[in-house]
């Protein structure tokens, strides 16, 4: 009898902190940075800080390059993001009640886990409200 | 989850619905739009949405969103949210925690009546009807359009 195939899986690069979590797609995005590899100018999104987490120093968090938005665009991870393979069947639409939510803020998909949730990110559609940035800028 | 098994259901003439409480509101929904009863469970807070939407519960393998209508029509705070109601209207389908859930009832459509303005606040725009249950005076939900002004 042939052994069943387990259901394809999606890699996603976490971030965050705490029962609720953000993921992007490693497919969405290009390489990961750390600040003094970015271009001088930079247009990045604190994904952190839309999770609740204070806006600490960004000299030692990392950047993820979203090639889809466009040479400059980066999402800001924080300092600590872990690779995991979500189920493709356990990844679950937003809710309809929090469409809204979900197109301004570039939610595309939930990944619930037990106790804890990861909130999968469009990471182009998210790239379009971030701020362009210079390296050398200390804010 | 509630044994549906002889409870009411409804006629030409009858309404089968679901009374519950929250605060000091006595509401009704249709039963056909209550998918389950559950234990309330504290959701997880999501980031980025509003008051009245409480976080996220896994129901069924899903996510669902806990709406707090405590929160979102204004109601007085109650005795503590004891239970869930997962409802479904339209393309929604959400989870409702409430302080006493009251089984299923069987509204005559003569029982009807339409909303007096005795219920008030925001909650009188998301009544179809009232009805007197048990003495009380008792509001039907327009489920659908509630969660669509619910949307966040």
């Amino acid at each position: 009898m042939p052994e069943a195939l387990p259901p394809p899986a999606v890699n996603l690069l976490i971030g965050g902190e705490g029962s609720v979590r953000f993921g992007v797609v490693l497919n969405a995005i290009g390489r990961v940075l750390e600040h003094a590899e970015l271009p001088a100018s930079y247009r990045s999104v604190n994904v952190p800080k839309l999770f609740g987490a204070a806006d600490l120093d960004r000299m030692t968090d990392r950047y993820a390059e979203v090639p889809a938005a466009g040479a400059d665009a980066h999402l800001r991870l924080g300092t600590s993001t872990t690779v995991e393979a979500a189920p493709a069947d356990r990844l679950d639409a937003v809710p309809r009640i929090l469409d809204r939510t979900a197109a301004r803020w570039g939610w595309s998909g939930l990944w619930l886990e037990g106790e804890h949730v990861v909130v999968v990110l469009d990471a182009a559609r998210l790239s379009t409200i971030g701020a362009t940035r210079t390296r050398k800028d200390p804010r | 989850m509630t044994d549906r098994q002889g409870a009411p259901s409804s006629t030409d003439d009858t309404l089968a619905c679901c009374p519950f409480r929250v605060g000091d509101a006595l509401l009704l929904c249709p039963a056909e739009n209550i998918e389950a009863v559950t234990m309330w469970e504290p959701p997880l807070a999501l980031p980025r949405v509003p008051a009245h939407v409480l976080g996220l519960v896994t129901y069924d393998q899903r996510a669902l969103a806990i709406l707090d209508l405590g929160l979102f029509l204004g109601l007085s705070e109650g005795t503590g949210y004891t239970r869930t109601l997962v409802v479904t209207a339209g393309d929604y389908r959400v989870g409702v925690p409430v302080d006493l859930a009251l089984g299923v009832v069987e509204v005559a459509t003569a029982d009807r009546r339409p909303p007096s303005g005795a219920l008030t606040g925001p909650l009188a725009q998301y009544l179809t009807s009232e009805v007197t249950l048990d003495g009380d005076l008792a509001g039907l939900l327009d489920l659908e359009r509630l969660l669509e002004a619910a949307r966040a």
